[in-house]
This record gives structure tokens, sequence and C-alpha cells, in this order.
């Protein structure tokens, strides 16, 4: 437990008896939490008639986006402040250790196929068209920031794959400008309201509409450059140009 | 403007601000926006400490009021919870401007994760709302466990993972037991719950998993087995800060949830099993640290000693006679060990720069190399073992006092070795500062060295390490105005 220079390595498997003893603890574990769950005598309830009845005030028709964006907008923007954390984390972690020695031996092989660039480049203008939908449409129906910002993900990790990668570098300002933008956007307008209507987050009614579709087009963007981040972070280097 | 630095519109500022900081840090490239953040930080803390001397405050975000919201709140001793955080993070902050080289990859890490890190624990002590404590949390963990890894040896970042997944299984347990309490009465606000709760089967298994999750990231023993290789293998400013301020989150977060939110369901049992786990540690992380063969390892099997004290208080915290001046004593050890083990990292990692190295047995002559730090690592010591007049005399001191006053002897008996054993392990730190090159550096090193490294600790470092031992040393002077600023009333009801 408390060796000196090397911590002790936890890989070897467990002994058969022990895995059987952990499992009836756990299952037992289980149970317990179950019949608490059901032995409750009050009926269940939920929020959800609190937040349809508040629905109209909120500035936007879909539930889901009313609660993440205006009820909870606090809890999402810290979220997103998660988000921010992995790609500053991923940044630090690739540049102390270049890439492991297997991904170097390894490239991906790089594609000639006039077919697979094509298909990549039809496809981008459709994978931007459909975030864009889903984001304009995540204020009445299912839809959003997180949804938008996978789908957008899509095209650089495409021409990354079809070997021609967007020429990206996390140095460079911009690209730092939209990792940041997400949070950034959210924590600047909630000191905003706080200057204008008197209160962190709240949004004046007639216009909560428009600045929750600013917000989680911001979102949606650093969502997507932080999901290429973290697409990136885990790809041989050799393919990337420098 | 007045009112927006008086009143509970400081409780977003309070958040707003470091994660302002840490987004400025990472679009800039620069260090500065995290350093304002800090320094502001400061001045607000004591404006929210004053401020809660009057009322306990509350803000409903975005004007929804809970259930619907999120609340944030501040009481004392969530207050005196973001001064500690504050007092702390200025000194650390001061530490690293000089511990970085300046452009190097881990500096550049270093600003935005520490400007995270310090929102997330701003969150955790002032938000009022379950799940909102989650996301605070997941920060937390997550942040910390990325300051480890700027170590970039491979041992630190196979404690950062091990970390990083004991934290993660932390988490999920809490928020299984924050689903419980949802599913039973449709809110995440702590002060409804606190109204709602009984003391059902539900409420009492959304307590123990919501504690244990906790237990996990307090490092409370036998759960303390990620903490020495994690807390030992990190940069020495971010040590201080995990062993200083990061525990001490999840600590108080149990303290909320066990006194306040969910009081109804805690038992005695539970408190006296907490109390012998407490006990354990003490004496499981004394010994431990007696026996390690390097600096940081000391200190951070210290920590778990340390940790011992604040749960060996659960059982005198539960007794209505001595409550009051339990709550007192668990606020001084989290106030005493955030400066003096703060002070101690800091002070190792001066050790270790001037060396090249940290295990003790070559260390001999430490005092030669830098005496402002030795002096740094003599008072910290004194206030970790609990000898008068630092700010761990007052914590011990009222510790026994209540422990006698409810005839708890065991407990009493355990705390006077902890000290003792306490006593020896600092002793052997402080011995090596005494004696002179007994024995010296590799002969491969060269004959000199022993002398030259001296210039290289920046002076920035060797103060800022001894500011924070001589707040701890203040906190022992200061007892009855800092107590004063704390109303344990509010948890003991």
């Amino acid at each position: 437990m408390n060796a000196p220079e090397r911590p002790p390595v936890m890989n070897e498997p467990l002994h058969g008896v022990l895995r059987g003893l952990l499992a009836i603890a756990m299952l037992a574990l289980g149970l317990i939490l179950a019949w608490s769950f059901w032995a409750q005598v009050s009926a269940p309830t939920s929020l959800t008639d609190t937040v349809m009845a508040e629905l109209p005030r909120s500035g936007v028709a879909n539930p889901v986006t009313a609660v993440l964006l205006n009820f909870r907008a606090f809890d999402t923007m810290l979220e997103l402040a998660v988000l921010l954390l992995v790609a500053v984390t991923m940044g630090v972690l690739r540049e102390h250790s270049p890439a492991p020695a297997t991904y170097q031996t390894a490239p991906l092989p790089l594609s000639d196929s006039p077919l697979l660039h094509s298909l990549v480049r039809d496809l981008t203008p459709l994978i931007i068209l459909i975030g864009g939908y889903l984001l304009w449409i995540g204020a009445k129906e299912p839809g959003g920031a997180f949804q938008a910002g996978a789908v957008l993900a899509s095209a650089p990790v495409l021409a990354h794959l079809a070997g021609r990668p967007w020429p990206t570098d996390q140095k460079s300002s911009w690209f730092r400008g939209l990792l940041v933008l997400g949070t950034g956007a959210f924590l600047i307008s909630a000191l905003a309201m706080q200057a204008l209507t008197g209160g962190y987050f709240i949004y004046p009614p007639a216009w909560a509409g428009i600045w929750i579709l600013g917000i989680e087009t911001a979102a949606t963007l650093s969502i997507a450059v932080t999901l290429y981040v973290a697409f990136r972070a885990v790809m041989p280097v050799s393919t990337v140009p420098t | 403007m007045s009112e927006l630095l008086a009143g509970p519109a400081l409780l977003p500022l309070l958040i707003s601000l470091p994660l302002l900081g840490a987004l400025g840090s990472v679009l800039l490239h620069q260090r500065w926006p995290v350093l304002i953040a800090v320094i502001l930080n400061l001045v607000l803390a004591g404006l929210l400490l004053s401020a809660t001397q009057q009322a306990t405050l509350r803000y409903s975000l975005g004007g929804w009021v809970a259930p619907l919201g999120i609340a944030l709140h501040a009481d004392t001793l969530g207050a005196m919870m973001v001064g500690i955080t504050a007092l702390v993070g200025v000194f650390v902050s001061w530490y690293s401007l000089d511990y970085f080289v300046a452009g190097s990859t881990a500096e550049r890490g270093f600003w935005p994760l520490w400007g995270l890190l310090l929102t997330a624990l701003n969150t955790l002590f002032l938000s009022g709302d379950a799940f909102n404590l989650y996301v605070g949390l997941e920060i937390l963990s997550l942040s910390a466990v990325a300051l480890v890894t700027l170590a970039s040896r491979l041992e630190a970042i196979q404690a950062a993972l091990r970390y990083l997944l004991v934290s993660l299984m932390g988490s999920l347990c809490y928020l299984l037991g924050v689903a419980l309490l949802y599913h039973a009465y449709a809110t995440l606000d702590l002060a409804m719950l606190a109204q709602l709760s009984g003391d059902g089967m539900l409420e009492r298994a959304a307590l123990a998993l919501m504690i244990a999750g906790l237990l996990l990231k307090t490092a409370l023993f036998p759960l303390h087995f990620w903490l020495p290789q994690a807390h030992a293998g990190a940069p020495a400013p971010v040590s201080a800060l995990l062993s200083a301020l990061v525990l001490k989150a999840t600590f108080y977060l149990i303290l909320r949830l066990w006194f306040d939110t969910l009081a109804q369901a805690a038992t005695q049992l539970g408190a006296l099993l907490l109390g012998l786990l407490g006990c354990a540690a003490i004496l499981w992380g004394s010994l431990q640290a007696l026996r390690a063969p390097r600096l940081k390892l000391l200190v951070a099997y210290s920590t778990v000693a340390q940790i011992g004290y604040l749960f060996a208080l659960f059982p005198l915290l539960s007794d209505p006679r001595v409550a009051s001046a339990a709550f007192d004593s668990a606020l001084y050890f989290i106030l005493a060990h955030a400066c003096a083990k703060g002070a101690m990292f800091l002070a190792a990692g001066n050790v270790m720069t001037a060396a090249g190295h940290d295990r003790i047995a070559d260390l001999g002559g430490i005092g030669a190399i830098s005496a402002t730090t030795l002096f740094a690592l003599a008072i910290a010591g004194v206030s970790l073992i609990g000898l008068p007049p630092t700010g761990g005399f007052i914590a011990k001191w009222l510790l026994l006092q209540s422990a006698l006053q409810i005839g708890a002897w065991w407990l009493a008996g355990v705390v006077l070795i902890g000290s003792l054993l306490a006593a020896a392990y600092i002793f052997r730190v402080l011995a090596l500062g005494f004696t002179i090159f007994e024995s010296p550096p590799v002969a491969a090193v060269g004959a000199t060295s022993t002398r030259t490294p001296n210039a290289t600790i920046a002076s920035g470092r060797q103060w800022s390490a001894l500011a924070l031992a001589l707040a701890a040393l203040a906190l022992g002077f200061l007892a009855t105005p800092v107590l004063g600023l704390f109303d344990a009333g509010e948890l003991t009801g």
C-alpha cells in the first residue's frame, strides 16, 4: 500500500470465491436500495407540473430546453465548464506525452481515394445543415446544443479519418476562443442580466427566446470543438500535417 | 453597486469570478486573469463573511424559486469555508508564480485548472441544491485529477488515474442518493429537503449512499488508499491545494448532509462508526507517516491522520451536551489544517527543489539550504502536533474538553496518542534541519552543490510557505475573534 517508488499494480483478477462474495454483497445492496425505493409510502411526485406551468415564461416551448437553458441554466453553464476542463486537460496531457509508441508505429493509412474525398466534401455541408436544424428545433422539439454539437463535430472527424484533417492548432487564439465560447456566452449573459434586469440569469421575458438561441449557438460550437479535440487527442500524430 | 457587494448578490459573483478568470486564462494563455480573480475572491470572501454575520444569505438564480430553480445559500460556516479557501488560495498562487517554469506546458495548464478548481470549491460551499452540488463535485474532481497529472511523471499519472476512478465512483454514489431523494420529494433544494425528509428507510439509504460517496472523496480510512500517491506525486502547490482545500470541501458537504439536510435520518450508531473510523485513521495515518521514506509521502500520510480528527469528532457533534464546542473544534481543525498543511506541502516543495529529491534519509542539512523554509516547516509542524500557541492546539483543546465532558475517555486517549505520534513524525523532519551534512549528497553531484541550490528557490516560494505557517500560528492567538464569527447554532439547531 505504501510502496515508496512504485504504486501497486491492481490489475490481477480477483479470486473466484472473492468475486462470488462481491457479487452477493452487490446484489444485497441492490435489493436494499430497491426495497427502500418501493417502500416509500407517499405517491411518487415530480416537478413536471411546475415546469409545464412556468413554460410560457421561459421563452421556449420545449420543456427540456426550458429546464436546461432557463430554470437550471446555472447547472448547464457549469457542465459546459466541465467540457472546457476536459479540453484543457487533454491539451496538457497531449503535450506532455506526444503519443504512445503503439500509436506512432501504426498511423492511419492515408487514403488517396477520390471517392472518399468527394464523399466527405459533399457530406460536410449536409452535416452543418443538420446541426443547424437540431439547434433551431431545440426551442420546440427534442434537440438543442448538445445534439447539434455532436453532429457538427462529425464533420472534422470524417475529414480527419479521410486523411484530410482541418488545419486546426490548439495554440491558435481563434481555436481557444471557440473552446471558451460556450461557457463564456453563458457567463457573460448571466452577468449582463445582473446589470440589465438586476438578477443573475433573469432574462427579460420578451427576449428570453433570443438570448437562449444565442447562448445555445455558442454552446454548440464549443461542444463541437471540444469533441473534436477529444478525438484528436487519441489519434496518431503522424496524420496531422505540421 | 453597494447593495451588489453586500447582499445575496455576492453569492453568484463568488462563483462567476473564478470562472471568468479561468476562461480568460484559457483564451489569452496568460496567468493574470486567474491571479486577479484569486485576489478579488479574497475581497469578496471578506464581504461575504461580514454579510453573513447579520443574516443567512439566499439567492434564487434566474429568479426561479425552488423547487423549480437553483438557490445559492450562505451561512457563517459556508462563509468561513469560502474565506479560508480564498486565503490559502492567495498564498498558493503567490508560491506558484515562481514554481512553474514560465511558458511550460504545466504552467499553461495550472492557471486555468486552478481557476476552475476555485470555481468548484466556491460552488460547493455556496450551493443549496443537491444536483448542483453534484455538478460542482464533478468540476472539483476533474480539475483536481488534471492538476495531479501536471507532474507528468508516470507514477503521478497512475495515481491521477486511480484518483479519477475513485472520484467517479464517489460521485455516482452521491448521485444515486440524490435520485432517491428526488423520487420521494420532487425537490433538489437542500432547505426544502431538510423540512420534508424524515427518518424513513429511503432517507437512510440516500444518506448512506451520499455519505459513502463523499467519504471516498474525503479519504477517510480505509477509503484513503488513493490519497498518499496522488497527494505526494502532484506538484507541490497542487498537493497543498488538494490537502488543504479539496478534502475540506467534501467534508463540509458531509457536515451539511448529516447535521442539516438529512439530520433526522442520521443515527447515533452511524456517528459512532464514523468516529471509530476517524480514530483508526489517526493511528494508521500517523504510523504510516512515521515510516514514510519520502518527505512528501510523510506529509500526505499526515493528511490521512488529520482527516481522522475531523471524523473522530462525529460522536461529540451528535451529542447535544457538547455539540456547540465540538462544532467549534471541527471548524478549527479545518482552518488550522488548511493553513498548516498548505504551508507544509509548499515547504516540502522547496526542499525538493533544493535537494533534487525528497528521500528523508538523504536530506541532512536542509537548514543550511533555506532557513525560511525550515522555519515554515517547524511552525506548521507545531500546529499539526497541536502544541500551543497554534490553531491546531485550539482545535485539539476543544476536542479533548468536549470528549472529557461526556466521559469519552477512549476518544481522548486516541487523540493523545495521535499527538505523540504526530510529534514523532514531525521531529523526524525537523531533526534533518539540525544535522549538518551528516549524509552529504551523492559525491557525483560535486562537493559544493549542497549550497549552490540556495539561489534556485525564489524568495516568493519561501515567504509564501512561511506566511501560511504564520497564519496557522495566528489562528492560535485569534481564537476568540475567529470563533466569534462562527455560529454553531446553525447546525446544532
